[in-house]
């Protein structure tokens, strides 16, 4: 699956990592801030990092264990990847981008042992409880592994399954009512950090976001706990990388794996207050209400630069910056020499005469209420030798 | 199994090797006169078998066709008869396809895949018998194959497995030493040059050892190398003789 | 199964500089700058390195690798534009052209001359950048092919020689060249070349026009029966090689 990326971002996305910038302004080793929020229901949870989001819910069930481990329980962990996430998507069969994170998915949590499977037996060899985990990717922006895998422990942690009494022959499953539900029995929490390579390998961030992974050379999945662990580690892509790059990596993963066992933690503990002080919790109460919903970022101010030599390249690559970022807020507070005629148009410096047939008085919003209009003053500059009109299309 | 000592105290494992022993390594060149490339290898009681073919015009979706260069295409299948019970898989089960996933992307890495473009290379893995190492014999197969059929690599590419049993670092595991749950390490390298093409590790493996096993796993690829670079020279030598006169 | 005879008909131009050397891919063949790449090398660094496992040769100042078994030496061919025909073309060192043309938009005039997995002599007119070649079928010596049977040689054995015409030659002999019995057909002078005689195990004889057209004389002394006995195919193969000799071409 891959999201089509023009040419020229490319080059500007790799010359930008070369010079240790992110195009969201992260550090190399920075992830997006990981959000986990907890549901009503007992295994619920819901966790973003950045625009990712990736939902989880872990279920039990009695069934009869498999032949070659009667004393064991089991435990499934599956990811669906719908078009809900990402156009890229597609329903039906799973592509292999797909497969890959199921099965990364499965080796870290499944048979790393995170879980106690001997302790969801309940007769050896006739009942032995089944945990699911069920993972919904809902927004794709970068990194599904990590974020699955963040939901996937942080929901193990907070399910609950029923208690059960075995009295000789007789096995009791008791209600949620009847007795607490008791939680499973977890041995460390693996989570995985992604590593994306650039170049050949000369470049490498921690958590790419979904631009990022479209110009990457191939990524590295470490899968660690807080005890120094490798749970699993993978290097996914056709690429080629030293050993000292793979020893490099284990040591960021390891911080980066204690930050967040941090906030799962803590996440975990405010649901758990939450709920035994009686208060509201759940998905409804953690929601952040956000009133611009679509393509909303923080204000910015990008400088712009009056060229002499009439390229207006590096303008017009910030405006471009602009256009898809500032969804239809400009903003000129540096003096800038943008002179707004109407809507939609926007020039800067003397340009040729304006043949768009736009008129010039100011005609009606159409609901683009996050428009500033600044009537800056046009320096007639003899220098810049005009020609430079630069077109916003909002 | 429990109880199985897999490293005694004299430092034996269990099938008789010292921890940094490779199994017993024979491999074939040539074995199939139908395909472009094809070898077989066994190591200790691994064997597997690998065929190329191509490069060729691409089969299946158009959509595939690389302008820039050969699109790679991978099968891995165990036989039925591999394992200790009989079992039959089937094709599209998940590990196979993350086997197969990674088979591509390993080659990909290492064939000069700017060479033919708009083209197709196949790669057909088949595991006889599996007794641990399973990829690492797919990928020492599928070099051989390769190397046979004349596509140019940029060097061999060489897999070895290492694990970590009481304190030590073990090269080369078997299915026994595998299954008792300890820790698996898998490196495909490109021994002239150190670089790795591939890197899984599994189970739990604390990371104060995991420079000890990786480096162990390399000097296993490294003796695999040799093996292998001594069987085609041999192969080359000998239908170079053909050629001239004597 | 008959021992492996090693007699090789050179041609001379064949005896320049030959480096016997042996290498496997990634081993250096040379940190000299001075050389030119050929196939199966590549570059690293300043080094240059081999990419199959083969003899190095040099030829001047070019150095290539020469795999031994190798289906390409050319490219693989995939024009589709939309008015032509797209056609997969092998080219190999070897005297076999195999073309297979499949139809990117129906042209109902070349339908009537040509279809699919129609057998094509032509010559290449040119090579594009991206290994797209264009042939031609102007000449008379070219054109579809109607009888007999594709043998497929293995590439190493063939000599190589400016044209490769050898197929068609022998098509085109045929006809003359039948002494046999009616009920026996067109398939038979086919049939008595077999792809085996070509097989490094049976005999080294490479394979270019006279060659094989001394060698369907030779097996004319024999019934086809006859002929696949291992040691009748290896007399044949032997007469062939003395009047070659005789003729000089050694």
């Amino acid at each position: 699956m891959k999201v089509i990326v023009s040419a020229a971002e490319k080059q500007f996305i790799n010359s930008a990592i070369a010079s240790g910038k992110r195009l969201d302004g992260r550090d190399t080793y920075d992830y997006r801030k990981v959000r986990i929020t907890y549901g009503t229901e007992r295994g619920c949870c819901e966790v973003q990092v950045g625009e990712t989001r990736v939902l989880a819910q872990t279920s039990c069930e009695v069934v009869k264990p498999s032949g070659a481990r009667p004393s064991e329980g089991m435990l499934h962990i599956n990811l669906e990847l719908s078009p809900m996430a990402s156009p890229t998507f597609e329903p039906g069969r799973m592509s292999s981008f797909g497969v890959e994170l199921n099965r990364l998915l499965e080796r870290s949590v499944r048979e790393s042992k995170a879980v106690d499977t001997e302790s969801l037996c309940i007769v050896v060899g006739v009942k032995v409880w089944q945990v699911r985990v069920d993972l919904h990717a809902l927004n794709f922006d970068g990194n599904l592994l990590d974020c699955s895998s963040i939901a996937a422990i942080a929901s193990l942690h907070h399910f609950r399954r029923p208690e059960v009494t075995v009295s000789g022959e007789q096995v009791t499953i008791h209600s949620l009512e009847d007795r607490e539900p008791v939680a499973l029995s977890i041995h460390h929490m693996p989570i995985c950090v992604t590593f994306a390579f650039f170049q050949e390998g000369k470049y490498l961030l921690v958590d790419p976001s979904d631009r990022e992974e479209s110009v990457m050379d191939g990524t590295m999945v470490v899968c660690m706990n807080i005890h120094r662990e490798l749970c699993t580690v993978q290097m996914t892509g056709s690429m080629l990388l030293l050993k000292d790059q793979l020893s490099r990596c284990c040591q960021i993963a390891i911080v980066k794996v204690s930050e967040i066992t941090e906030v799962i933690k803590s996440a975990l503990a405010n649901d758990a207050q939450a709920r035994k002080e009686g208060r509201k919790h759940g998905f409804a109460e953690s929601k952040v209400s956000s009133r611009i919903t679509t393509g909303h970022m923080e204000e910015q101010t990008i400088p712009i630069k009056k060229e002499v030599d009439g390229s207006g390249s590096e303008d017009e690559m910030e405006d471009e910056e602009e256009e898809e970022e500032a969804n239809g807020e400009e903003k000129n507070q540096n003096g800038s020499d943008v002179k707004i005629d109407s809507p939609g148009v926007g020039t800067i410096g003397e340009g040729l005469r304006n043949t768009w047939g736009v008129p010039t008085e100011d005609s009606d919003d159409n609901g683009q209420d996050t428009i500033m209009e600044e009537k800056a003053t046009t320096e007639a500059d003899d220098k810049r030798g005009g020609n430079k009109s630069c077109q916003k299309n909002l | 199994m429990a109880g199985l000592e897999l490293l005694s105290d004299q430092g034996f494992r269990l099938d008789g090797r010292r921890p940094h022993e490779l199994r017993k390594i024979q491999c074939k060149m040539g074995v199939f006169k139908q395909a472009d490339g094809s070898a077989y290898i066994e190591q200790g009681n691994t064997k597997a078998l690998a065929t190329v073919y191509g490069p060729h015009e691409v089969t299946g979706s158009r959509s595939k066709i690389e302008h820039d260069k050969v699109l790679i295409n991978c099968q891995y299948s165990m036989a039925t008869f591999s394992t200790g019970e009989r079992r039959s898989r089937s094709k599209g089960d998940r590990k196979s396809q993350e086997m197969q996933l990674h088979l591509k992307k390993t080659f990909e890495a290492a064939i000069l895949t700017q060479l033919y473009p708009r083209s197709q290379i196949d790669i057909y893995v088949q595991i006889l018998q599996a007794d641990g190492g399973n990829y690492s014999a797919c990928v020492n197969a599928a070099t051989l194959a390769i190397i046979d059929a004349g596509i140019p690599m940029k060097d061999f590419v060489c897999a070895s497995t290492a694990g970590f049993v009481s304190d030590t670092p073990i090269v080369d595991i078997s299915y026994l030493e595998e299954s008792q749950g300890g820790p698996e390490l898998v490196v495909a390298l490109l021994p002239k040059s150190d670089q790795i093409v591939e890197f899984q590790v599994n189970s739990r493996l604390h990371l104060d050892n995991f420079e000890n096993v990786l480096d162990m796993a390399v000097k296993g690829c490294k003796d695999i190398h040799a093996v292998l670079s001594r069987a085609v020279k041999e192969n080359v030598s000998e239908l170079a003789s053909h050629m001239n006169k004597t | 199964m008959a021992e492996i005879r090693r007699i090789r008909i050179k041609p001379p131009s064949e005896k320049a500089a030959e480096v016997n050397r042996l290498v496997t891919p990634g081993d250096t063949i040379t940190s000299d700058s001075d050389y030119m790449r050929g196939h199966g090398t590549y570059f690293e660094d300043t080094k240059l390195l081999a990419s199959v496992a083969g003899v190095v040769e040099t030829v001047n100042k070019l150095i290539h690798v020469n795999p031994l078994k190798t289906r390409y030496n050319g490219e693989v061919v995939m024009s589709s534009s939309v008015e032509s025909w797209s056609a997969d073309v092998v080219i190999c060192e070897s005297t076999r052209r195999e073309l297979r043309r499949r139809s990117a938009k129906d042209e109902l005039n070349m339908r009537k001359y040509l279809q699919e997995g129609d057998l094509v002599s032509a010559e290449v007119q040119s090579v594009y950048g991206d290994g797209s070649l264009s042939l031609h079928t102007r000449n008379l010596k070219y054109g579809k092919l109607g009888q007999g049977m594709l043998v497929k040689v293995s590439p190493m054995v063939v000599k190589r020689s400016k044209t490769h015409m050898q197929t068609s030659l022998r098509c085109q002999h045929h006809p003359r060249q039948q002494r046999i019995h009616l009920d026996q057909s067109h398939r038979e002078p086919a049939g008595r070349h077999p792809q085996r005689w070509f097989h490094p195990e049976f005999g080294e004889c490479d394979a270019f026009d006279t060659c094989i057209l001394y060698t369907y004389e030779s097996s004319m002394r024999y019934t086809i029966t006859e002929l696949l006995v291992p040691e009748k195919m290896e007399n044949v193969v032997e007469w062939t090689l003395q009047r070659l000799e005789q003729e000089g071409a050694v």
